[in-house]
């Protein structure tokens, strides 16, 4: 249980980066003029965010992340608890990679 | 741990936020299901951090200090002995330039509060608590606290994970076979679903997915989901400008 001195001071480092990065967006919203394209994107980024943070992952996966996307995705819209479709889709996962 | 604000600029603010003992309970609990995900992410980092020839106090101090586990991995990667301050920095800042576009977005919930709780509230803004208050605000809800307690369940499960991992991980021989891999991205895309809007999001969803498929192919790291996000949303407010 040490401490390098070099380490803390990388940890502080990337600890500062990435609040400064959590804080600015906020600082630069309150000062930006509103304007409508500004809205627009802002109510499409979280969309937008999720597709892209999810699309590559999943597709490159196989059949089986192709499964268990159908799955989350399918019980979502259910409106079923978020636990089920989670457990849903890693065990549609997991049984495909079994299988295939 | 209550307080008052009102908004100071009409639109889409919601005219009064709240920020009460009950809605950080709410989000608390909201956030447990998501728990798993974070906690298999952590527990990774922590295993991967043993690995990597981290002390159990430093992967600990990142988990707690920096809770941000791709900018987390990114640092194992360029792990060395002594580590480079300015790259370490350098990269988190840039892996995490989601959360200042999600910051951004918290807006209506944000923007009536005391700055000091405002950037309070942001330093426990990660993917999770994002999304489940996003939903939160889209439904009109005020109680902003919500946020903070989702957050802070989510900080807590990041560190305990990452000690488990550290201290546990060589005993699982293979999360893949368990689709243990998987939860992360079933998080996200269980959170799509209300997201969807039949006459809005089908064009600016599918610029997303093209944008970053193109950009997984030809550029480094974890670019494609800039890219994506910046795509889609850009595709979205033009079409929206337009209508």
């Amino acid at each position: 249980m040490d401490v390098d001195s070099m380490a803390l001071l990388a940890i502080l480092g990337m600890a500062l980066a990435t609040y400064a990065v959590r804080a600015s967006g906020f600082f630069l919203v309150q000062r930006l003029p509103r304007s409508r394209f500004l809205d627009g994107f802002l109510h499409h980024l979280p969309g937008a965010m999720f597709i892209a943070l999810v699309t590559p992952p999943v597709l490159s996966g196989g059949p089986p992340t192709w499964a268990g996307a159908l799955a989350v995705v399918g019980t979502a819209a259910l409106k079923i608890p978020l636990l089920f479709s989670l457990l849903a889709g890693a065990g549609t996962v997991a049984l495909l990679r079994y299988l295939l | 741990m209550s307080s008052v604000g009102r908004a100071r600029r009409a639109g889409d603010l919601p005219s009064e936020v709240i920020f009460t003992l009950v809605g950080f309970r709410h989000g608390f609990l909201a956030a447990l299901p998501l728990g798993m995900g974070a906690a298999t992410f952590g527990a990774l980092f922590g295993f991967l951090a043993d690995q990597r020839g981290l002390s159990a106090l430093e992967s600990l101090l990142m988990s707690g200090l920096v809770f941000a586990g791709a900018s987390q991995l990114l640092a194992l990667e360029l792990w060395a002995d002594p580590p480079s301050i300015i790259l370490l920095s350098l990269g988190a800042a840039f892996v995490n330039l989601r959360f200042m576009m999600m910051a951004a977005a918290l807006r209506p919930w944000l923007a009536p509060l005391p700055p000091a709780t405002a950037y309070g509230s942001l330093l426990l803004l990660v993917d999770m608590n994002f999304a489940l208050s996003l939903g939160e605000i889209r439904r009109g809800k005020r109680d902003a606290a919500y946020f903070v307690g989702a957050g802070f369940l989510l900080w807590l499960i990041w560190i305990a994970s990452t000690g488990f991992g550290f201290a546990f991980g060589h005993l699982l021989e293979d999360p893949e076979a368990w689709g243990l891999d998987f939860l992360v991205a079933a998080c996200f895309l269980a959170m799509l679903v209300p997201l969807f809007e039949r006459h809005r999001s089908i064009a600016p969803w599918a610029m997303a997915a093209g944008a970053s498929l193109l950009a997984w192919h030809f550029l480094p790291g974890a670019s494609y989901l800039l890219v994506g996000a910046l795509a889609g949303a850009t595709t979205g407010a033009l079409l929206d400008g337009r209508r």
